[in-house]
């Protein structure tokens, strides 16, 4: 008989903050998974998985970190001041979001470790946040 | 529903940094927030954030240090010590204006070490001197703090599309 599982990956980490995104953003901030980055529209951010490290404890809960990038683009073909101040509005939106709202499930705890606004691999018109995310969750 | 939230970056840390220089300068440096380099004017400052990292993450809040970045560019066609001088003057004077605001007063943010200094950096600008600026700055906001309302027998309210409700805790 095979193992019951929970695909944590998917259900418990990854679609949380995909569903918490689109319900606080709806269309305006489209959310993917992906290995490669795609252009979405004139904002658009991209979630990858990065890894998982075991909590060790030997009791029934199995415990793990999961460490995320967040990949938020937004396009800026103006490069005012406007237009960075709408960019820096966006990701305070979506770090506000996930410490009011994601937390919202008792088993899972989320840390924005870090946010990085330089990367050489920018695409050309866009402004882009990585997001360096690290997910407590048990199952 | 939309949750409230501050700007942070924008708001509460480059802006007052900008004013301040703004404030000191009174027109003769223009300053401006974008990653990449601007043709205005003889001399320029360019601001912007190369990072931010969680240094603390309490119940209802969370301490982050933004490494702002900040590119002193003047045009030299000569290559001319007066330009290296006056670039040395200018810096200086930014440097001062930031030691005498380490902490934003009305918005609570603080340096967490004061400002360090690179002269002559290499970009691919063309005849031109470039300074770098860079202070790490402190702020702590405060997130609004929702929680699933349970029933009293520690059953979720759902409605019969999968949502529940929320309150704020």
């Amino acid at each position: 008989m095979a193992l019951a599982s929970t695909n944590a990956w998917k259900v418990n980490v990854e679609e949380t903050i995909q569903t918490a995104i689109r319900s606080e953003f709806s269309n305006a901030l489209p959310i993917y998974r992906s290995k490669k980055t795609n252009i979405a529209g004139n904002q658009f951010a991209i979630l990858r998985g990065e890894n998982s490290e075991p909590q060790n404890t030997m009791y029934a809960k199995l415990g793990s970190n999961y460490n995320l990038s967040l990949e938020v683009y937004i396009s800026d073909r103006k490069r005012n001041d406007i237009t960075v101040k709408h960019f820096f509005k966006q990701i305070s939106r979506v770090e506000e979001l996930f410490y009011s709202l994601v937390e919202l499930n008792p088993l899972f705890n989320v840390s924005i470790n870090s946010i990085n606004y330089n990367d050489d691999e920018d695409i050309n018109g866009y402004r882009k946040a990585t997001f360096d995310l690290t997910v407590r969750n048990i199952r | 529903m939309a949750i409230s939230f501050n700007n942070v970056t924008y708001d509460k840390v480059m802006t007052p940094l900008r004013d301040k220089i703004r404030t000191e300068f009174k027109g003769a440096l223009p300053v401006y927030f974008d990653n990449n380099y601007r043709d205005i004017g003889t001399k320029s400052l360019r601001i912007y954030p190369q990072s931010q990292t969680l240094v603390e993450k309490k119940t209802r809040s969370y301490l982050n240090v933004y490494q702002m970045e900040m590119d002193y560019v003047i045009k030299t066609y000569n290559d001319n010590e007066r330009a290296l001088d006056e670039m040395y003057k200018d810096v200086s004077r930014i440097e001062t204006v930031l030691f005498n605001n380490s902490h934003g007063g009305s918005t609570p943010y603080f340096f967490e070490s004061m400002p360090t200094i690179e002269h002559n950096i290499d970009t691919d600008l063309e005849n031109v001197y470039v300074s770098r600026i860079s202070v790490p700055v402190l702020y702590e906001e405060v997130y609004q703090s929702f929680a699933r309302f349970v029933t009293s027998d520690d059953k979720f309210f759902v409605l019969s599309n999968g949502s529940f409700y929320i309150v704020r805790s």
